[in-house]
């Protein structure tokens, strides 16, 4: 049967009683850049009937997930922000206390109260704190920088442990930015290019990607993949859907994922299934590296791995004889980021791609080809100047050459003013790569005051208290009481905005703006594609309309060209220079094409394409892909991969794991939200409506534990409450629980508010300040006295609070990384119930 | 009688509930009701070959409700149901009974479900020939009308 389709339809038609929009999805709401393409119906009254997936869009073809389907539901929302609004800092936390005002008003607030700071105490005082997947998000170090004038950006998840540690050892180990599993997104026809082939295995490693849809991956293209005849190997401790479907499923032990890889290496080293021709040509350090892996103490064989890991040891010859059996390609995810011992596990796994030759070919690891450096002639030798602007930045060479939407303020920022970034000193490497400030030691100077205090704030698309990404929110907590006057912009007010809010400016969502989404952001040939605008709501702006006004409303002189104009007209202005450059369009052009596919050139290396001077090879000091790491060796870490042994481990810890037997992980995602967001979205809500934690069997039974009931995890840094899911998905001994968890449902008012820590004062907890030495790094832990786990208020955003048993200070030698997904705790049966009332979220939601 | 049918192939339903968000948002469906619901026969482990995988049975298969009406509005318009059109995994398809089994013999890990007793025409509805040995002995019969590929608007 054939059915109707609106094949080659403009970009705007119209159909019966409706204006149909086609356009791209990102952000807000919160997802990844991946672009899917919807069909905004909207009535002769402006206002969104339905939304439909777009069959145009080359990859999604029409699919849609539940966000997108239900994204009426979230622009029309009844709580969401429409006007911006402020609010006295004494009345932090009451609800009731916003009053409307004009974005005038909100403007000449805001430059008032940024003068006043910079002038009394520096503008260092400021900080933006951030969030990950909007659109917005990857604009914090502009709105600090460039907007506000302050060093001080930052992602408040400890160690950046989110696609940044993977980033890091992009640039420096492979020299090429971000390899990422070729579904053929870039291609005319994809699939069935003729350059394109499907890969023989693809390896997903701690990385489900049909829900996260990681950085612009469009996850169910594995899906589309495996019905082409691509095997599966999952490494994961858990079983989640998608194991079931593998043909190899490696569960290993939460945070051994360096052993693991060096096992697989070991294997294909030692059974010579590597690409000797790759090798040879094209990486640095191999005899070394080869030497490591078979070093009787620092290396791994897979027998060690095995013990190590808590799986078969045929699991792993498998595993790694099958990825060495043809073109493989890896979707790797935030095991590698969320681990002190990330960095080395990331560089075990470029190393894999590299010697099995899968970099940069059709169905392996596609990379993202850079622009030749200003200047570049055919045919003539040029210097390239690797630590300096030509290739994008200081140390970052491969990652801002393949991302070309600059940092607007870091490089014209004041060297001295730059050098007061929290956490330059430390962690320099961290610092330079991202333009942020390292998010632990910025933690430390909001509870501690130290090296500086900060005074002014701007929460920016994050809800760190929820949280996904910061650990000891508690602490973030207490030390942000210390801000003296903060601004936020996003749609809803979460926990985080009602506990220190006292001005928020209403944005823009998906479908009021528009943008270019940008998978990889820029970074990966797949797609660029525009989100067209379809309504207007409220008094609603986008990010990139408030970073142009407000920056030249504060006059930045970083935001003006070499005329001292605007260096951006407007929003479509902003988008063609920053964000569409990659097309050859104007924003205009692309808006009517809605997507374009960016082409790959395969085997970039041969060509010079991945290097500003068009030498072949990679984009690092050697031109090679370095296993033997000149960057990890200038930044004081090993240039050789090493397994380390979790913090909060058994092995690590014995009486700690006495006291806190199971070992828990996090993280793993949900369609129904992105992270914290969608919770007052009913529909969505309806889907997942409770925070639950997954039990083996053996483990409820022996804590009396039944299937559906609430449950008390706890560890020193604190307490949560779950909702139980006894399930064999999971090992004995370990569990996960869900995060970003806040219930708007709930009561908004904190009206039960512990004494406020005095700037300087590091608390304790349990009477106990954990100070160890591990491995040669000190740790400190500092905790907060006070426990909010049963604080009514702030939306029960301390009610499942998985991060506030996460601590600070855990991070790898380079400050990257966290304890995320392996850490320990205890279990206790509740008898209350705490189920979600989805009558009440119906009631208070539903549009 | 049914006329019609949904083919859902369970092999690769992941579990993503696009099909239940979308017909709820097509058919205005508050909380509490359900036109297709996604439902699990599974985790639980089948052998102990393995730690996990394939010794794992987990199937995700949605079945329509008794609120299902095959999306009888959209087919008057000439378009596919709204769960069919939207699935991430495309593994649910919808056409007569008759194409649908044919397509269930095609492959395991199938169901077909005829969810009503929608009995709409639809353009295409009854061209649809079932293969049979007889067919293979002779030219197989041209159908009185060759399907239109629908015309596109300007």
């Amino acid at each position: 049967m054939e059915f109707k389709n609106d094949l080659g339809k403009p970009w705007k038609f119209e159909e019966g009683d409706f204006t149909v929009v086609r356009s791209a999805m990102w952000s807000p709401p919160g997802c990844h850049p991946v672009g899917c393409g919807v069909k905004i119906y909207v009535d002769k009254d402006g206002v969104i009937d339905h939304v439909e997936g777009d069959e145009n869009n080359p990859i999604t073809k029409g699919r849609l997930c539940v966000r997108c389907l239900a994204l009426k539901d979230y622009v029309y929302n009844p709580s969401r922000v429409i006007y911006p609004m402020k609010r006295d800092p004494k009345d932090r936390g009451k609800h009731d206390k916003w009053e409307r005002i004009t974005w005038d008003e909100a403007y000449a607030l805001i430059k008032e109260k940024r003068d006043y700071f910079r002038d009394t105490y520096g503008p260092e005082c400021m900080a933006v704190f951030s969030g990950t997947g909007r659109s917005g998000g990857i604009l914090v170090a502009d709105m600090a920088q460039a907007v506000l004038g302050t060093p001080n950006a930052c992602y408040t998840q400890s160690g950046y442990a989110c696609y940044q540690p993977r980033s890091m050892s992009c640039s420096h180990v492979l020299g090429a930015y971000y390899p990422e599993l070729d579904y053929a997104g870039g291609l005319q026809n994809t699939y069935d290019n003729p350059t394109y082939r499907v890969p023989d295995v693809i390896v997903c490693w701690g990385k489900m990607p049909l829900a996260s849809n990681g950085d612009g991956l469009f996850g169910h293209a594995v899906i589309d993949l495996m019905k082409r005849g691509s095997k599966l190997i999952m490494v994961d401790p858990r079983v989640n859907w998608l194991c079931t479907r593998a043909d190899v499923h490696v569960r290993l032990r939460p945070g051994t994922d360096t052993a693991m890889a060096m096992a697989w290496l070991s294997v294909i080293i030692n059974e010579d299934l590597y690409d000797h021709q790759f090798v040879e040509y094209w990486c640095y350090g191999f005899n070394e590296f080869v030497a490591r892996i078979n070093d009787p103490e620092m290396g791994m064989t897979p027998e060690k791995a095995a013990e190590i890991c808590e799986v078969p040891v045929e699991d792993i010859y498998a595993a790694a004889r099958l990825y060495a059996s043809g073109v493989s390609s890896i979707a790797w995810g935030l095991a590698f980021d969320q681990n002190q011992n990330g960095n080395q596990a990331a560089h075990c796994v470029l190393a894999l791609m590299a010697i099995c030759g899968n970099v940069d070919v059709p169905g392996g690891q596609i990379i993202a080809e850079i622009d030749a450096a200003p200047g570049f002639e055919e045919g003539k030798k040029m210097e390239v100047n690797l630590d300096k602007a030509d290739a994008g930045a200081d140390g970052n060479a491969a990652e801002d050459a393949a991302r070309p939407q600059r940092r607007i303020g870091w490089d014209a920022m004041d060297p001295e003013l730059r050098a007061k970034t929290i956490g330059y000193a430390e962690y320099p490497l961290y610092v330079d790569n991202i333009r942020n400030a390292q998010s632990d030691m910025m933690w430390d100077a909001v509870v501690s005051g130290k090296p500086y205090q900060i005074r002014m704030g701007w929460i920016q698309s994050t809800n760190l208290l929820a949280p996904s990404c910061c650990a000891q929110p508690q602490g973030w907590y207490e030390g942000l009481k210390n801000l003296e006057w903060c601004m936020a912009t996003d749609c809803f007010i979460t926990p985080t905005i009602e506990a220190f809010g006292d001005l928020i400016l209403p944005l823009a969502s998906c479908a009021e703006k528009d943008d270019v989404v940008m998978t990889h952001y820029a970074g990966s040939p797949v797609t660029l594609a525009a989100c067209n605008k379809a309504v207007d709501v409220g008094e609603v702006k986008s990010d990139i309309t408030i970073l142009i006004e407000l920056g030249e409303y504060l006059g930045s002189d970083a935001l003006k060209n070499e005329k001292g104009e605007r260096m951006f007209k407007d929003e479509d202005d902003f988008l063609t220079q920053r964000r569409a450059k990659p097309t050859g369009m104007p924003f205009e052009d692309l808006r009517d094409i809605v997507v374009f596919q960016r082409g790959v050139n395969y085997r970039k290396y041969e060509t010079g394409l991945l290097r500003p001077d068009r030498v072949p090879g990679f984009l690092t000091p050697t031109g090679r892909v370095e296993l033997w790491s000149t960057a990890y060796a200038q930044y004081g870490e090993d240039p050789l991969p090493y397994y380390r042994e979790p913090a909060f481990s058994p092995h690590t810890n014995p009486a700690l794991a006495e006291k806190y037997p199971y070992i828990f992980t996090t993280g793993a995602r949900n369609y129904a939200s992105f992270h914290s967001e969608h919770r007052q979205i009913a529909v969505l809500r309806e889907l997942h409506p409770d925070p639950i934690i997954e039990i083996h069997p053996d483990d409820a039974a022996r804590e009396n534990i039944a299937n559906g009931q609430w449950v008390e995890v706890s560890n020193d840094y604190g307490r949560a409450k779950f909702k139980a899911v006894v399930s064999v998905i999971v090992k004995p001994g370990t569990v996960q629980m869900d995060h970003g968890w806040w219930f708007p449902e709930r009561q908004a008012d904190d009206d039960s508010r512990d004494e406020i820590i005095p700037v300087g004062e590091i608390a304790t907890f349990n009477d106990e300040v954990l100070d160890v030495a591990m491995n040669g790094t000190e740790i400190r832990a500092a905790h907060v006295h006070s426990d909010h786990a049963d604080e009514p208020g702030l939306y029960g955003v301390w009610i499942s609070n998985v991060n506030d048993m996460v601590p600070n200070h855990y991070n790898s030698h380079l400050g990257y990384g966290g304890p995320y997904k392996c850490n320990c705790c205890a279990i206790k049966p509740l008898k209350e119930s705490y189920d979600t009332d989805m009558r009440l979220v119906a009631e208070k939601f539903d549009i | 009688m049914p006329k019609y049918a949904l083919l859902i192939d369970y092999e690769y339903c992941t579990g993503c509930e696009s099909c239940v968000v979308a017909c709820k948002m097509e058919h205005d469906m508050p909380i509490g009701k359900w036109g297709i619901r996604v439902h699990d026969d599974g985790p639980w482990q089948m052998n102990e070959e393995h730690e996990g995988g394939k010794s794992f049975n987990w199937n995700k298969i949605p079945v329509p409700t008794d609120m299902c009406d095959l999306c009888a509005d959209r087919l008057a318009e000439g378009k596919k149901p709204t769960c069919v059109h939207h699935c991430l995994a495309f593994c649910m398809d919808f056409g007569t009974i008759a194409e649908m089994a044919a397509k269930l013999a095609e492959k395991p890990k199938q169901v077909l479900f005829a969810p009503c007793d929608c009995d709409i025409d639809l353009p295409g509805a009854d061209d649809f020939v079932i293969p049979t040995a007889k067919a293979a002995a002779g030219p197989r019969p041209r159908p009185k009308m060759a399907p239109k590929p629908p015309a596109l608007r300007a």
